[in-house]
Order: C-alpha cells, then structure tokens, then sequence
C-alpha cells in the first residue's frame, strides 16, 4: 500500500476528473516528476501574463503516471510568483508552490514508493523514461542529474546473479571496454562464451539506465585468450568468443561508471557483469576503435559499416572547422599576391628553417601569401619565437595562423584557405624542399593555360632522386572489395621518360597540390571525415571530377618530399598510422565506389587505345 | 697603411684551448698582422666544450683576447648552453646572436672580407648572417675536416667497424645513424648547401679534400687547394742529435692526441703481434685521453696498461719541446683511421728530419710518399703496420735513404700561405670591384 499524503487538486467540481499527485520530485533546477494519477494532462507554467510551455512527457505504468517536464528555471519560477497549471482535456488545475512543496520528496522515494512494486520490464520502461529527461535540461544541469538517475537506477533495477567466469562454466561475459563517442553513442568490446548456443539476449545497461540490445547486433571477432581458457570444455576453439559493437543510447550517458551488461538465457536464466569506467579521451577511443578492423587481414565491411563507420565518423564530426586565434605577420607583407601558400605545421617545428633557407635563393616565394599555420597550438609561444628568429635571417615574409586547438591537416588547411588572399591556393606540405627556383610561376602559368583544371600536382621525389608522386590512380587489391590510392610511378628514377609528361589524371596528392582558391572553398575545402590527414586529397580531386574539372599532373616542377619526417616515427605512431589508413581506405571506397570505379573503366579504354594493337 | 681589412672567424681560439687548426689560423693572423698587405680582424667563439663561461649573460657578446684591439672573443647563444647547438643541422635555435649581435660586429669593422676558418659551435647559417649584412664582401671558407659531409664527427669513418667511408648518402649515412632517417640526412645536406652557397672560396688542404667536397655538390671552380703552412721552426732535430749518438734506427714515436680516429690503438696493437722479443721500442707521446669516449678510453687504458717492455708512454707534450722530443726517436708513426685532412705532424716530423709511418690513406697518403720520404701500410691494420715497422727497424740503410729524401721544409710556410691568401682575397676584391660590378663569380667564370 503506497501512502497517501499526495495534494488533491481541484476537488470533483463540475465532475471533473480528479488529478491526484502521489509524489513529485525534482530531478534538477529545470525539471520536474510527477507521479499519481494525472488523467493525461498537459502541464503549463503561468508567471503573471505569460503562459509557458514546458517540454512535457508523460508515461503510464500498470496504473500510475508518470510526467516529466522540463522548463529552464522553473524551480525558480514555481518557487515565485510561478503557478502550475495542469490541463486535461478543456479544464484545467493549479497548484501552488504550497501544494507542490506537500508532495515533493527526493527522486529515489518517490520511485520506491510510487514504483518499486511493478515487475522488472515495467521499471525497466520508467529508468530508461527518467533517463530520457538528460535531453531535455539544460547542459549545464545534466553533471548534476546523472547520478540521480543512477541512483534511481539502482533503486529500480532487478538484481541478477553475478555471472561467475570459470572455466566449468558453459557460459561466460565480459564487458572490457566502454568507450564514448559521444553523449549517446558509445562502442563497447568484450566477450561472449555460449558453449550450448542458449543465450537468446545482451543488454547493455547505462548508469542512468538506458538499455540497448547488443546480442543480434554484435560483431564477433576471435579471442584466442578466451578460447585457450574455454579450450577443456569446448571443442570449437574457432570460435570467436570476442565482441565489438557500436551502439546508441535512447538518451545520453554521462556517468564515468555503472555501466551493466545482462544475459539470458533460453531457460530464462539471467545474470549481469559490471563494466569498467568509461573511456572518454577522444584520442584513446578512436584509437582503440581504429585498432579493431585490424584483426582482419582486409577491412571487413559489417564491421566497417555497423560499428566503426558510425563511431568513428561521430568523432570525425566533433573535431569542428579550425578557428584562426592569431594571426602574426613577420616581416613586410608582398602587395599584391597572386598565389597563397598554406603550409600546416604539426609538431615538427624545425621544417620552417628548412624550408625558408631554401625559399631564400627563390625571389618569387616572396612575392607569394605565405602562410603557415599551426596545427599544434600548444607550441604557439615556440613556434612563434623561432619565426621571430629566422625572419631578419632569411628575410622571406610570412604569416602564422595559430588555430585555436589541433584540427588535423584537412582543419588546417581550411584554416589556411579561409585567410589566403591569392588568386589562387597552394596547398604545402612543411616537408617538401624545392629542387630549383621558378617552380611557383610554372605551376602557375600551367595551371592558367589549362581549361577546367582543378587539382595541379607536380613531380615529388624521395631523397634519392627517385619518384615520390607523379599523379595518382586507384586500385583495387586482390580479394579486397576497397580501392585505394596508387602513386604512378613510384620509386622510379625522376629521369623516366613516361613521368616526363604533363597530362591528366585521376588525383593528385595533397602534399603540393594548387587549386582556384573561389573553387576550393566553393567545395567547402578538404573534407574532415578521415583521421589524421590521408584520403582528403583524393576526395577532393573525386568531388572536382564530379563537378566537370580535370586534375592535370605538371611535370617539369620537381620538389622533394621528404615524406614520413612530418611524423615522429615512434613504432607505435607509426601502427596508429596504418590503422587511421585502413579505415581512412574503407570509407573513402565507402563513398566513391561508383565513381571511381567509372574513372578507371575510362581509363583502361583510354591505355587500351593508346597501345598499340598486337600484330597478327 | 692596410689596402683593405679580412676577418677571420674560428670556432676557437689558440688562447683558450690550443690545437692544430688554431695555431694556423693563429700564425696566420699574427703574419698578416706583420706584413700589414691587410689589416686583420680574427673572431673566435668561445664557451663550452672549449671553456667554461665566465662572463655575466647581461654583458657584450664580444671579449677582447688580451691587448691586441683586433682580436675577439665571441660568445654566442651556443657558449652559454652547449645544448642549444644542434650538432647534426649545425645551427642553434636562436638566431639574434647572428642577425643582431654578429651583424653589429660587421657593420662596426666592415671587413671586405670573411674568411672563415670554421663555423662550428657557431653555425652555417652565420655565413646566411654575413652575407645580409655585407652583400659585397665576398666570402671565404677553409676546410679543415669532412663535417659538413659527415655526422661522424666530420670523419668519414663508418660506425659499423670503422669502415672508411668515401662516399656519403642519405641511405648510407642512415645506416651509420640508424635512428635518424635518410630524409632527414637529406634535409641536413640540403640545409648545409643552401648555406655553403653563399661562399666565393673554399680553401681546401689536400686534393683529396677537395674531390670529396666536389662529389658532395660543391662547384670545383670555386676550391683551391693550398694546403696548410707551417711556422719554421728556430731549432730542429739536427740541433739536438748527439755526434756519437750511432745506435740502430729502431725507435719509433706517435705524437698527438689519443683520439680513436687517429688509431693509436692500432699502433699499439701492432706491437703487441711484434712481442717483447722485437729489437726496438715505441714511445707514446700524446693527451686529451681524459675527454674521449669511455668506451675508447677504457680499451686504450687496458692496451696501455700490458706490460711489454717496450713500450713507453710519455704524455702530453709542448709545442716548442717537439724538435729536442723528435731527436731521441727515428721514426714517426701516423696510423689515423680517419682521412685527415691536413696531418700537421706529418709536416712536424719532415721539418725534423723523420721519416713517416703512416696509412695510406687521404691527406697522409698524399703528404708521405712510399718508400721516398716513409712507408704506406694497410690503414687501421695493426698486421701490416707490425710488418712496416720490422722492416723498417730490421733494413739497414733504410732509415738513412728515406732521412736523405725527407723535405725538410713544409710545401710552404706561413708567409707563403699568406701570400696565397692574399692573391685569392685581392682576385675576389677585383672581380666584387670589377666593370660589371657583379660579385658572383660563376658569373664572372662562366663568361
């Protein structure tokens, strides 16, 4: 029997239904829970003329109801001179601050009270409703709600048995990951053993108590840990016992911990685990994610597609355009520049001596916009004080555009782009040297006189005069269902006569690349939805193609690229590099297939044509 | 009075830390001091590892040697933290020691001329520096040693078992220095060019010298060989050599530092193979063992410490102490590792009258001529130099025959180097002075 010291409002005039309010309960400086017998109604906050309209929800459990309304200030406002008015169909109630004040206790009473006696799938229904309010409030009083709701969890959750992992056992599981993509989005990993295929469910619970179904959804990878330790009972040791899933919570999460697993079984046998503390370092979550598709010796498209696809693509998101927070001129600024340069610099700040004792002896680098900018801004004061340095030295004008936060390299070209102030843009990689002066003009020249160009690339050579770039194609791996980019030509000597031609190709590479600076941002520049600077160039040179334009290699520009130097090569960076690549491939495949797959069609006519036709 | 003015910049100055190459350039300023055909400047950068700081940071940049109003010290951002050099580039961070400080040393001399003698522990952007302040004043640079070239201390000796290395490349110099990668030795050349670039004349010590800096990228219009002079010296060998003193020509010396390049070791090795049973004796004259690499010194201190009877070793030893050293042994043994450039104690034992043992390689090969004026054997071999040396004590007359040939004068001594100089200093001030006015000379040497 719940107690009954609820306020009853409104009293039977006019045989109105009667709104009972068992318990209120506030769940934060905005919202508000209602439980008691509410006939449905609609809830509306009067504060002298003004009407407002909360975001109100309403749920109905075996009897009771439940609301939830959120107002930004409305504790303050019902605190006042705010009153409450409940609608139900034409009529409606007040109640005053002192009606409410009767009802209302703390969140986790009122769920004992008005709640606790329903079965487990009911109170299931109400954690997650109440964990819904997170959308609602305002962001600054969701830190605050979270562990109210875990404890409205706690307060509410069936209690399962702890599932015991022992190598008897015929089951077992295990979260070992919770990584957050976002407030809602989250990757778990962990693993499943289910010797007589009886488990019918996974459900993974938050803190707050959102549930998600994980077992249909799950992508299963081998654990040859697991399987040794299962290895007695068993005589499947092939099977995949891991598990990765991406998953999206009907509400956001924000608790650091309490996350849950359940299983059941066909029986209806049931137990839970508890998870680890949440990881949400951006950086350590991608990475962790990016690691995954590595298992496989080829990019597997379910697991490309439903989990790491989705996770990473909402990171990718939050990285967000790069801001220029300073902008520092040194030395005297060219008039009128006809080419802006923008080099984005990434840890290695001993590239722009490199690259200014060469720009030197070239009189037309400083007629050009150059401009650097900083992609790691936490090395402004450094970065900054060597440019002061090195300007009365080598006297070449340039900017440093300083970004707000690290963008990566498409960022920091935008960046770049969005304060050029040439005709048109090159895009420069800090470890490219010259090879000769004039090449700027060339490049120029050629790229005026070429109708419909797009991209420009040039001649990039390694350090041992053999051939870095010479345009790019796209190829397909045997056995893979994933294109990727090809260099034409590499690691040919710079003299061969066939990379001696200029003539269009597929792509060229974002290392030197000139481009309209009206076109390039009427693309909207390199697009961020790749990891740590790859596969944007070639995106860029597809969405030109797809608007008519033609990317042209030049060949009589030559510059070294001194690739891999803009990168300490720490092995395990280097293992990070080659993880963001695979996954930097599969998307790009993911969104260019048809297209691509056109081009090199249209290029194989054009080679079979061009080749001579075998005598008979 | 002085037709024009040079400053001569070195890494180091004789009055701080001696050495080799700053005698030379200390002969060197004081003869054209003498002659006074131009007024000498000499600037010497000091600090560590030649010298601990002793001036307050807040005070000038520039110290005066002593007495003399035209020679400096010079303390740069380097001698205040050996860290802030960074050796493989060489350069340093910081760079207003050189556009601010140094500028403002040249534009007070306004020398018509800089001739530098080395730039280490100072940078090679300092000749960037030279040329912003003085567009006109053409540019001379000597080279003493392979560093430009080689990360090894400039000693194109491999890592792997001190291979001689006469070729350098990216790939090459990476596997020497397997953490740091080619590109980077690229860059490293690529910054060191663009650099070099900007000198009218490079002085080079040996032939040898200069096909090395040819093959490494340097035009060979631009190099003139003119090796190093020597100071003659007052008393020689012959003043000290006892009338009766007829004993078999059966000693033999090293003179010089106990560094792992200049293969000491290897000399000792050799008499190791040769035993105590050998009929003649080493003397071991030579310091600086203190600041060399544990390891080195540590294997060198054990091959020292054997008990051959033999063998004896005498340190450190003066300058002037050399000729009356030089009269108790017969012969001098050169077993450098390394090329060497310019080896003064080849000069040093021909102008006292030894006969030279040395390898035969580089700037030794090129100065001891096989069986003239000494002997060739294999270099870093301690088997053939253990031969070279029984047969140089065990044939009678030989000693003799090599004595006779020995040139008892250098190729040329420093009033002569001067004069050499001074011809490469007036023909760049004729040609920066010339009808077109254009100071670069491979326009003048291409027309």
């Amino acid at each position: 029997m719940l107690e009954q010291h609820g306020a009853e409002a409104g009293g039977m005039a006019n045989g109105r239904p009667q709104v009972t309010i068992e318990h209120a309960a506030w769940l934060g400086p905005s919202a508000l829970v209602l439980a008691g017998s509410l006939q449905g109604s609609t809830p509306i906050v009067r504060a002298g003329d003004e009407r407002r309209h909360p975001d109100a929800r309403l749920l109905e459990v075996d009897g009771t109801e439940l609301l939830i309304f959120t107002l930004p200030g409305l504790e303050q406002l019902l605190g006042g001179e705010g009153v409450l008015e409940l609608n139900v169909g034409d009529a409606a109630v007040d109640l005053s601050a002192k009606d409410l004040s009767a009802a209302v206790t703390d969140l986790q009473t009122l769920v004992r009270r008005s709640l606790a006696s329903y079965d487990p799938p009911e109170r299931n229904r109400v954690t997650e409703f109440l964990a819904a309010t997170l959308d609602s409030v305002p962001r600054r009083e969701r830190a605050a709600l979270s562990p109210r709701l875990n404890a409205a969890r706690e307060a509410l959750r069936e209690r399962l048995p702890a599932c015991v992992i022992s190598e008897n056992q015929p089951r077992g599981l295990h979260l070992d990951q919770v990584l957050a993509v976002d407030d809602r989005s989250f990757y778990l990993e962990g693993w499943l053993h289910d010797e007589d295929m009886s488990v019918t469910r996974v459900t993974a619970v938050s803190p707050e108590g959102s549930r998600a179904e994980l077992l249909e959804r799950m992508y299963r990878t081998a654990r040859p840990d697991v399987a040794t330790f299962f290895s007695s009972h068993t005589d499947a040791p092939r099977t995949k016992h891991g598990f990765h899933c991406f998953i999206e919570l009907g509400a956001p999460s924000l608790a650091g911990e309490g996350w849950l697993l359940e299983m059941e079984t066909v029986d209806g046998d049931a137990v839970e685990v508890s998870g680890p503390p949440v990881t949400r370092d951006t950086i350590a979550v991608r990475d962790t994610i990016l690691r995954d598709p590595h298992h496989d010796r080829l990019p597997d498209e379910e697991l490309m597609a439903d989990h790491v696809y989705p996770a990473i693509s909402r990171i990718q998101r939050q990285v967000g355009e790069g801001k220029v927070e300073r902008l520092v001129q040194f030395g005297t600024p060219p008039t009128r520049a006809d080419v802006s340069i923008v080099v984005p610099v990434y840890k290695r700040l001993d590239h722009l001596e490199m690259q200014l004792s060469e720009f030197v002896s070239d009189p037309e680098i400083s007629q050009a916009d150059l401009i650097y900018v900083l992609d790691s801004p936490e090395q402004e004061d450094e970065f900054l004080d060597r440019a002061a340095q090195l300007t009365p030295l080598y006297q070449v004008p340039f900017r440093v555009a300083v970004l707000e936060r690290n963008v990566g390299f498409a960022g920091a070209n935008n960046a770049g782009a969005s304060i050029a102030e040439g005709r048109l843009l090159l895009l420069l990689n800090s470890d490219i040297l010259p090879d000769r002066p004039g090449w700027l003009s060339r490049m120029r020249e050629f790229y005026d006189s070429v109708p419909h160009i797009g991209a420009l690339g040039v001649k990039l050579l390694f350090e041992d005069d053999s051939i870095q770039h010479a345009g790019m194609y796209f190829y397909q791996p045997p056995g893979s269902s994933v294109w990727q980019d090809a260099h034409y030509f590499k690691g040919m000597h710079r003299s061969l006569p066939a990379a001696n031609v200029a003539r269009s190709v597929p792509l060229v590479s974002g290392a030197c690349m000139m481009i309209d600076r009206t076109l390039y941002q009427h693309l909207g520049g390199l697009r961020k939805i790749f990891v740590r600077g790859d596969y944007e160039d070639s995106d860029l040179c597809l969405q030109l193609t797809e608007s008519g334009r033609e990317n042209w290699y030049l060949s009589d520009v030559e510059l070294y690229h001194l690739e891999g130097q803009s990168y300490s090569a720490t092995p395990e960076q280097s293992s990070d590099r080659s993880l963001a690549n695979r996954y930097n491939m599969w998307v790009h495949s993911h969104i260019w297939r048809d297209r691509i797959e056109e081009i090199m069609r249209e290029r194989r006519r054009m080679d079979s044509e061009a080749s001579p036709q075998p005598a008979d | 009075m002085a037709a024009f003015k040079v400053l001569y910049v070195s890494h180091n100055h004789a009055a701080v830390r001696p050495g080799g190459l700053e005698f030379c350039v200390q002969d060197l300023y004081e003869a054209a001091k003498q002659r006074g055909e131009f007024e000498p400047v000499l600037l010497a950068r000091t600090g560590p590892p030649y010298a601990q700081v002793t001036r307050a940071d807040t005070s000038s940049p520039f110290a005066l040697v002593g007495a003399d109003p035209n020679q400096y010290l010079f303390y740069n951002h380097v001698a205040r933290d050996l860290s802030n050099y960074d050796a493989l580039f060489g350069r340093s961070a910081d760079k207003d020691d050189l556009t601010r400080a140094y500028a403002e040393f040249l534009m007070g001399h306004r020398p018509d001329i800089v001739h530098f003698h080395h730039t280490l522990f100072l940078g090679y952007d300092m000749l960037r520096a030279t040329r912003n302040a003085l567009p006109d004043a053409p540019i001379v640079y000597s080279l003493h040693d392979y560093i430009p070239i080689c990360h090894r201390d400039g000693q194109m000796v491999r890592t792997m078992h001190n291979e001689l290395c006469d070729e350098e490349s990216p790939r090459r110099c990476h596997e020497c220095f397997p953490n740091i990668s080619p590109q980077t030795f690229y860059m490293r050349k690529r910054f060191i060019q663009s650099q070099l670039e900007l000198v009218d004349r490079f002085v080079a010590p040996s032939e040898y010298v200069a096909e090395r800096y040819v093959d490494w990228g340097i035009p060979s219009a631009k190099i003139v060989v003119q090796p190093h002079s020597r100071p003659p010296m007052e008393t020689t060998a012959d003043d000290f050599e006892l009338e009766d003193d007829i004993r078999s020509r059966n000693r033999f010396a090293y003179f010089g530092q106990l560094s792992p390049y200049k293969g000491a070791d290897v000399l000792l090795e050799a008499m190791d193979l040769l035993g105590s049973g050998f009929d003649g004796e080493l003397w071991i004259f030579g310091g600086n063992l203190e600041i060399q690499n544990p390891v080195f010194r540590e294997r060198f201190e054990a091959l020292l410490g054997a008990d051959r009877g033999n063998v004896k070793f005498l340190g450190p030893y003066e300058r002037g102490a050399i000729p009356k050293l030089m009269a108790r042994i017969d012969w001098v043994v050169v077993p450098s590792i390394w090329w060497e450039t310019g080896p003064i104690t080849v000069w040093e034992a021909f102008q006292n009258g030894r006969p030279v043992i040395s390898s035969d390689i580089g700037g030794m090969s090129e100065k001891v001529v096989h069986g003239v004026n000494g002997l060739h054997f294999r270099t870093g071999d301690p088997h053939d130099l253990a031969k070279t040396i029984e047969r140089a004590a065990g044939t009678p007359g030989l000693w003799e025959q090599l004595h006779a040939r020995v040139p008892r004068r250098p190729a040329h001594s420093v009033e002569e180097d001067l004069a050499m100089t001074t011809t490469i200093y007036r023909e760049l001030l004729e040609r920066r002075d010339g009808v077109d006015g254009d100071r670069r000379l491979e326009a003048v040497e291409s027309a």
